[in-house]
């Protein structure tokens, strides 16, 4: 043994000095969530499909996913799986897919579960590729290009909305002000057709609901002089449009289309409370809901995730150390469907809220 | 495998008084700027009660509290010496048998079997000591948040047990990440011995242009590697990850066996 005496001395203080610091991070507290619910049913699908993605930002990084019902699903990295982490919308898609993806003329968009990604190369052709997470297939489409859509530059085509068999795109121009097209892709007859929307404006259309023919969009042009830029928002039916006056926060929060196509939902967030505005597209008339939500703002921050989807406000906020307060509201009856606490038994202040996520 | 272990042995021989020399100077040093800072602090405390004649409570609310993660700032500065003073370490461990006065290292190029075992020795060495270097700093820092603790006094001290963000990066609060670290260590010491030996193999002039073209080949690898796959523009990010990996992994190989060939065939008595 003396013959190795400094070899030993090094291996020793190495496991001893390594142990402690293993031992170290073993004695770290990890979160242990729980969920309590106070009203509504857990397993409903609207509430059964959402989880809370909470980070813990203490010396240990430890990201959570936390299922209404009680699911916990924990995940550590360390260097070398950091490096081989996709971004989320291309978890399990196919290596081609999220081949394509990448390309720098693609855009995509996410809708129940499915991932659309399109563009177009040279303009003649528009290639459409789409991942069914549910199905775990990839469905590829070519179309030639639309003429009108062949005059523009270099076209941008962005997914927008999946309505039945139609997919809804709009493509503009990225070099000059062009007007942005709008088409409908027939997805079981591989049809494109072009959706006239008669205001049309030389800045850009953003699309905030469509529904079979009801598409409600807003224009958005800077006015020379002034600070902000000019919003006007427009009901067509796809012949003719008309615009919609005295909605004046269409634009400053989330506003959407209800799922059967007949109101505007329109929703702002306030320190502790929500504001949303029924508009009835047939009637012209506004109803105003609000609801207050607990929260609590104090040196850890706020910590508050608020999200309106399918006729559903989810809002996710902060009450207390390791405390979350999850609602999920009927926009339209203002009812809340589901009410629920995640609770960190150990009420670690580390643990922050970083989004609601819907699988 | 006991001659390996002996001559491993030999090599920290040869070096201890330095090791445990360099360990206690950084422990000392990082130890008495936490205590300095204590102390700093509740001089500043007190000089501000006297001077503005408020009380402490105040005093302490315009200064702010003292935490550890401050207390230990200079901490990451001592594990830079640290790191240079093993890059130095690298070069010295072979350089030392030939600039010694007994030059030593024809006895162990005379030793009987293969020479593979004088690199490894040395390599092993090497490892032994980053190993302890990595515990050890994290033994200091526990130490030193005990020391923290008992010497400031209780309103002086502000939350938890916390590192800097420096000190984060290389503790991660993740065993993987130590044993990464450990790879990317030695893989930085294996090429440093690479280059060692190209030097002692070739001498002077010629030595010197096998190094610049060894430091040169390891850059377009790199360069080249990234201007290739951006360029491509075909893979994936994982798959990039995937790519690097395998090149890291090669060239590490790459840089074990040439240093051992050119210990077989070019280094001679």
């Amino acid at each position: 043994m003396r013959k190795f005496k400094f070899v030993l001395i090094l291996a020793v203080v190495s496991f001893l000095t390594l142990g402690i610091y293993a031992l170290f991070i073993r004695s770290i507290d990890e979160s242990d969530f729980i969920v309590e619910t106070v009203q509504g049913d857990p397993k409903q699908p609207a509430v059964r499909s959402v989880q809370a993605e909470l980070y813990d930002e203490g010396l240990k990084k430890v990201d959570y996913n936390v299922a209404l019902d009680g699911r916990v699903e924990k995940a550590k990295d360390n260097w070398i799986s950091g490096m081989f982490e996709g971004p989320y919308n291309e978890n399990g898609a196919p290596a081609d897919f999220r081949r394509f993806i990448r390309s720098d003329y693609v855009l995509t968009f996410e809708q129940q579960g499915t991932t659309y990604a399109m563009g177009t190369k040279d303009n003649n052709k528009w290639e459409l590729q789409y991942w069914e997470k549910g199905k775990q297939r990839v469905v590829k489409k070519i179309f030639p290009a639309p003429p009108e859509a062949r005059k523009l530059g270099e076209t941008q085509l962005s997914p927008d909305k999946r309505f039945g068999n139609s997919l809804y795109v709009l493509a503009q121009d990225i070099q000059n002000d062009s007007e942005t097209l709008l088409y409908k892709i027939d997805l079981k007859n591989d049809t494109i057709q072009k959706i006239n929307l008669p205001v049309i404006s030389k800045g850009e259309i953003i699309i905030l609901g469509i529904h079979n023919e009801t598409i409600v969009y807003y224009t958005t042009e800077i006015v020379e002089g002034a600070d902000d830029e000019k919003q006007t928002l427009y009901l067509s039916d796809g012949e003719k449009s008309q615009r919609l006056k005295g909605l004046k926060s269409f634009g400053d929060g989330e506003t959407k289309l209800s799922t059967d196509g007949t109101k505007l939902i329109m929703l702002e967030c306030e320190p502790k409370k929500l504001n949303w505005t029924i508009y009835d597209l047939a009637s012209k008339k506004s109803i105003k809901h609000k609801i207050s939500i607990p929260s609590v703002t104090d040196e850890s921050g706020s910590g508050e995730y608020t999200e309106l989807k399918d006729d559903l406000i989810y809002t996710a906020n902060r009450t207390g150390d390791g405390v979350f307060n999850v609602l999920v509201i009927d926009a339209l009856s203002e009812r809340v469907i589901y009410e629920g606490n995640i609770k960190d038994k150990l009420k670690r202040t580390e643990t922050t809220l970083n989004s609601l996520v819907y699988n | 495998m006991k001659q390996y272990l002996m001559l491993t042995n030999e090599e920290l021989k040869r070096s201890w008084k330095m090791i445990v020399a360099v360990i206690l100077a950084m422990a000392s040093i990082e130890i008495l700027t936490v205590v300095g800072r204590v102390i700093y602090q509740e001089r500043q405390v007190r000089n501000y009660m006297s001077d503005a004649k408020v009380t402490e409570s105040e005093a302490l609310r315009s200064f702010g509290k003292l935490s550890f993660e401050q207390a230990s700032s200079y901490f990451s500065y001592v594990i830079m010496i640290g790191i240079v003073l093993v890059i130095l370490y690298a070069i010295q461990i072979w350089y030392r048998d030939w600039f010694g006065e007994s030059k030593y290292i024809y006895r162990l190029l005379l030793l009987p079997g293969g020479r593979a075992k004088i690199f490894f020795a040395k390599w092993t060495s090497l490892a032994l000591v980053i190993i302890s270097f990595i515990g050890l700093q994290w033994a200091v820092i526990q130490l030193s948040y005990a020391i923290f603790n008992w010497l400031i006094k209780n309103n002086y001290r502000a939350s938890s047990f916390d590192i800097s963000m420096t000190l984060k990066q290389l503790y991660t609060m993740n065993v993987v990440d130590v044993l990464i670290l450990l790879i990317l260590s030695l893989f930085v010491v294996s090429f440093l011995f690479m280059l060692v030996l190209l030097e002692r193999s070739y001498r002077k002039a010629k030595g010197l242009l096998f190094i610049v073209l060894e430091v040169i080949a390891l850059l377009v690898i790199m360069m080249g590697g990234m201007y290739v796959i951006e360029t491509l523009d075909i893979f994936l990010s994982q798959e990039i990850s995937g790519i690097m990996l395998a090149i890291f992994v090669l060239y590490f190989a790459y840089t074990i066996w040439k240093s051992l060939r050119l210990l077989k065939w070019k280094i001679s008595v």
